[in-house]
C-alpha cells in the first residue's frame, strides 16, 4: 500500500522509482509462470479437436481434465495481469513522484477488476460441475460474467482518468508553460547564452 | 455501395491534396486534427479487416477463445491513454516529430533507437499490409461476382483497383486523407456492425438463448469463457493484446496528431464506444453461424472466413449486406491505409535521418513516390504469397503484430513515462522482440497449452528494458525532454 501511498508520505522515491522495479518483478513472475506452464505441459495433448461432424470447427476436449492442471496457473496469470495493469496505469498517471488523487481509487479499481476475475473463475468451476445450469442473459454463468463484468469493469479506470483529467493527469497552463519554457530555453542556446 | 465508397475515397484525396503542403502534413496531418476525426480514426484503425471476418472467423470455429481479443478493447485504450497521450503528444509538439521512430530519437537521444524502431515498424508493416490488400481484393471480387452484368473478375485485377484507390487518396492526401476517409469508413463500421448484431440475434431461433442451448448441447467448452482453445491461451491474448494496443504504431501515432493535449478527454471515451459497437458483429456472427451450422439450417463452410460472407449472404436484408459490405471493406482499407503512411514515413523520414544525421530534400515529393512505391512492392508481395508461396504474408502478419507488442512497449509506452529507461536498453529490447518473434514464426515454436509465442517476446522484452535501467545509471536527459517525462 506504501507503493502507492498519498499525502507528505509519497516521498519521490516511493512511486517514482518503485513503479518500474514493481513492473520488472511482475514481469520475471510472468516469465516464472510461462516457464511452469511450458514444462508442466510439454506432455499435454492438444486443448481442442477437430469436431467429429463439421470439420471447419473445433471441438474442446473434456473441460474438467484440461482445466484441472491448469486452473492455479491460470488464476495466478489473471491475478499478475491485473497488477501488471495496475502498474502500467500508475506509472502513465503519476506526476512527478506522486499519484496524488488517483492513488486510493486506483486500489478501489484494481480491487474491482481482481474481483471480476475472481468471480470468473468460480462460476467457470460452477460450471465445469454443471453446464446445464440456467442462461444467465442468454449466456452459461462464467460467460456472462465474462462479458457483463470482466468486459467492463476497467470502464472503472476510464473513468478515474477522466474523473481527474483536467486537475490531475493535464493542466493545460502547466503543457502551455512546458512548452514555452523550453523554446526560451532553445532560443538562449541558439543566442549561445 | 461499393462503387459509392470508392468515389468517397478518391473525392477525399483530392480535397486533402490542397491540405497537404509539408511532409508534417503528409505524415502527421499538422498536428491538428479534431475530437471526432481522431477519435474514429483510431477506433476504425485498430479494428480492420480482421474485426470484419477474421474475428468472427474465429468464433465460429473455437467458441468464445478469440472474445479475450475484443476484452481488451477497455484496458488497451485505457492504458494507451494513460500512457502515451500525454507524454508523446508534449514531445512531438517540444521536438516537432512527425514519426514514431522520430519520437523515440527524441526521447533516447539515440539514432540507433530510431533506425530499429523504423526496422520493426517497416517488417510489421509489409505483411500487415500486404494481408490488407489481399483481403481487399477478395472482398471485391465476392462483391463483384454477386453482380450479373460483372460476374468473376480476375484476383490480380481486384489487387489492381484496389491499390488505385489505396493509392490515389494516400499519395494526394497522405494521413490526412487517411483520417477523413476513416470517419467515412468507422461510420460504416459502427453502422453496419449495429444492424447485424441485431439480425444475428433474429436469425437463429430463440435468438442469443438459443445460440448459448445450442452450443451448450453440442461442445459445453465452447460457449464457456475459455472456448475451445482453452483457458491459458485466453489468457495469454488478453495479455498480448491489454499491453500490445499500446504498442500498435498506426494507432498510437494517432495521438500525436490531435491538436491539444487536452482532447485525448474526449478521444478516449468515443474511441472506445466505437470499438465496442463495431466489435459485436465479430461476437455474434460468429456465434449465430456456429449455432446454424451445428443446428442443420445452414450447410457446412468452406473455411472459418467464410463465416461473416455466408451470414450476411443468407441472414441479412440485401441493403443490409451492401452496407456491411462496404463496411467490410472500409475498415480493411482504413487500416491499410495506416499502415502504408507510417511505412512511408520509416522509409523517407526515419532511415534517412538514422543514417545520414539529415532528411532527405524534398520529403514530401519522396513521401509521394515511395507510398506508389510500397504499395506495388505490397500488392507484388500479396499475389506472390497468395500463388506461390501462402505462409510469407501469414509469417509476416503474425510477426508484425507480435513485434509492435514486444518492441514498442516496453521501449514507447514505459520509456516515454520513465526517465531512467535507457538507450542501451531500448535497443537491447528492440532487437531482442524481432529476433525472439522471427525464430518463433521461421520455426514454428509452438508453446504447450495453446500459449502466444508473441506473449514470449514480451515478457523478454520487457524484462530486458526494465532489467538493464535499473541496472544501469540514469540516463543524462535533454532538458525538455526530462520535463515532458515529468509533466
Amino acid at each position: 500500500m506504501a507503493l502507492l501511498s498519498v499525502g507528505p508520505a509519497a516521498s519521490a522515491s516511493t512511486v517514482a522509482t518503485r513503479l518500474p522495479a514493481l513492473l520488472f518483478a511482475l514481469a520475471l513472475a510472468i516469465g516464472g509462470l510461462l516457464a511452469i506452464a511450458a514444462w508442466g505441459g510439454r506432455d499435454a495433448g492438444p486443448e481442442a479437436l477437430p469436431h467429429p461432424r463439421h470439420p471447419s470447427l473445433l471441438r474442446a476436449t473434456d473441460g474438467a481434465e484440461r482445466a484441472a492442471p491448469v486452473a492455479a496457473l491460470g488464476v495466478a496469470f489473471a491475478a499478475l495481469q491485473v497488477a501488471f495493469f495496475g502498474g502500467c496505469f500508475a506509472l502513465g498517471l503519476r506526476r512527478g513522484a506522486s499519484l496524488g488523487p488517483i492513488a486510493r481509487p486506483l486500489w478501489v479499481g484494481l480491487a474491482l477488476y481482481g474481483a471480476a476475475f475472481g468471480l470468473l473463475f468460480h462460476a467457470y468451476r460452477g460450471f465445469l460441475a454443471d453446464p446445464t445450469a440456467p442462461l444467465l442473459l442468454s449466456l452459461p454463468r462464467p460467460t456472462a460474467v465474462m462479458l457483463y463484468g470482466l468486459w467492463p469493469a476497467p470502464l472503472f479506470f476510464a473513468w478515474l482518468y477522466l474523473r481527474h483529467f483536467d486537475d490531475w493527469v493535464v493542466d493545460e497552463d502547466e503543457v502551455a508553460r512546458l512548452l514555452s519554457s523550453t523554446s526560451e530555453d532553445a532560443g538562449d542556446e541558439e543566442r549561445g547564452t | 455501395m461499393l462503387l459509392l465508397y470508392g468515389a468517397a475515397c478518391i473525392a477525399i484525396g483530392l480535397w486533402a491534396l490542397r491540405r497537404t503542403r509539408s511532409s508534417r502534413d503528409f505524415f502527421v496531418a499538422g498536428r491538428r486534427l479534431g475530437v471526432v476525426v481522431s477519435s474514429v480514426a483510431i477506433f476504425s484503425t485498430t479494428l480492420s479487416g480482421f474485426g470484419f471476418v477474421g474475428g468472427p472467423g474465429l468464433v465460429y470455429r473455437m467458441g468464445m477463445s478469440s472474445v479475450w481479443l475484443v476484452l481488451t478493447s477497455v484496458t488497451g485504450y485505457v492504458l494507451t491513454f494513460a500512457l502515451l497521450a500525454k507524454r508523446l503528444k508534449l514531445i512531438a509538439e517540444l521536438r516537432d516529430t512527425v514519426s514514431l521512430p522520430d519520437a523515440v530519437a527524441a526521447r533516447y537521444g539515440s539514432e540507433a533507437s530510431r533506425l530499429l524502431t523504423a526496422l520493426a515498424i517497416l517488417l510489421g508493416v509489409m505483411g500487415y499490409l500486404a494481408t490488407q490488400i489481399l483481403a481487399m481484393a477478395m472482398v471485391l471480387r465476392d462483391v463483384l461476382a454477386g453482380v450479373p452484368a460483372i460476374g468473376e473478375v480476375h484476383l490480380v485485377t481486384c489487387v489492381a483497383i484496389s491499390c488505385a484507390v489505396l493509392a490515389f487518396y494516400c499519395v494526394t492526401g497522405g494521413i490526412i486523407a487517411s483520417v477523413y476517409t476513416d470517419m467515412v469508413q468507422g461510420a460504416i463500421m459502427v453502422v453496419a456492425a449495429v444492424l447485424v448484431f441485431l439480425a444475428a440475434e433474429g436469425a437463429v431461433e430463440g435468438g442469443f438463448a438459443g445460440m448459448s442451448s445450442t452450443l451448450l448441447a453440442d461442445d459445453p467448452e465452447s460457449i464457456g469463457p475459455w472456448g475451445s482453445l482453452g483457458m491459458l491461451a485466453c489468457l495469454s491474448w488478453y495479455f498480448l493484446f491489454l499491453l500490445g494496443t499500446a504498442g500498435q504504431p498506426h494507432v498510437i501515432t494517432k495521438l500525436m496528431m490531435m491538436r491539444r493535449v487536452s482532447d485525448a478527454k474526449r478521444i478516449l471515451p468515443l474511441s472506445l464506444a466505437g470499438y465496442t459497437l463495431a466489435a459485436l458483429l465479430w461476437i455474434a456472427v460468429g456465434l449465430a453461424m456456429r449455432a446454424l451450422v451445428l443446428q442443420g439450417a445452414h450447410p457446412e463452410l468452406t473455411s472459418p472466413d467464410a463465416a461473416a460472407p455466408a451470414f450476411l449472404r443468407h441472414y441479412a436484408h440485401p441493403l443490409l449486406a451492401g452496407v456491411v459490405f462496404a463496411g467490410l471493406f472500409a475498415a480493411i482499407m482504413s487500416t491499410a491505409d495506416a499502415f502504408l503512411n507510417i511505412g512511408v514515413a520509416a522509409v523517407v523520414h526515419d532511415v534517412p535521418k538514422a543514417l545520414r544525421g539529415r532528411p532527405l530534400r524534398s520529403e514530401l515529393g519522396w513521401a509521394r513516390v515511395c507510398t506508389v512505391a510500397l504499395t506495388l512492392m505490397a500488392a507484388a508481395f500479396a499475389l506472390y504469397s497468395h500463388y506461390a508461396n501462402a505462409r510469407l504474408v501469414a509469417l509476416l502478419g503474425v510477426f508484425g503484430a507480435a513485434t509492435f507488442a514486444a518492441a514498442l512497449v516496453p521501449v514507447v509506452a514505459l520509456g516515454f513515462n520513465w526517465k531512467r529507461g535507457t538507450a542501451v536498453a531500448a535497443n537491447t529490447a528492440l532487437v531482442s522482440s524481432l529476433a525472439i518473434n522471427l525464430g518463433i514464426e521461421l520455426f514454428g515454436v509452438r508453446l504447450p497449452h495453446g500459449i502466444h509465442g508473441g506473449v514470449l517476446a514480451l515478457v523478454v522484452s520487457l524484462v530486458l528494458f526494465l532489467g538493464i535501467s535499473l541496472a544501469s545509471s540514469p540516463p543524462r536527459l535533454d532538458r525538455d525532454i526530462a520535463a515532458a517525462l515529468d509533466a
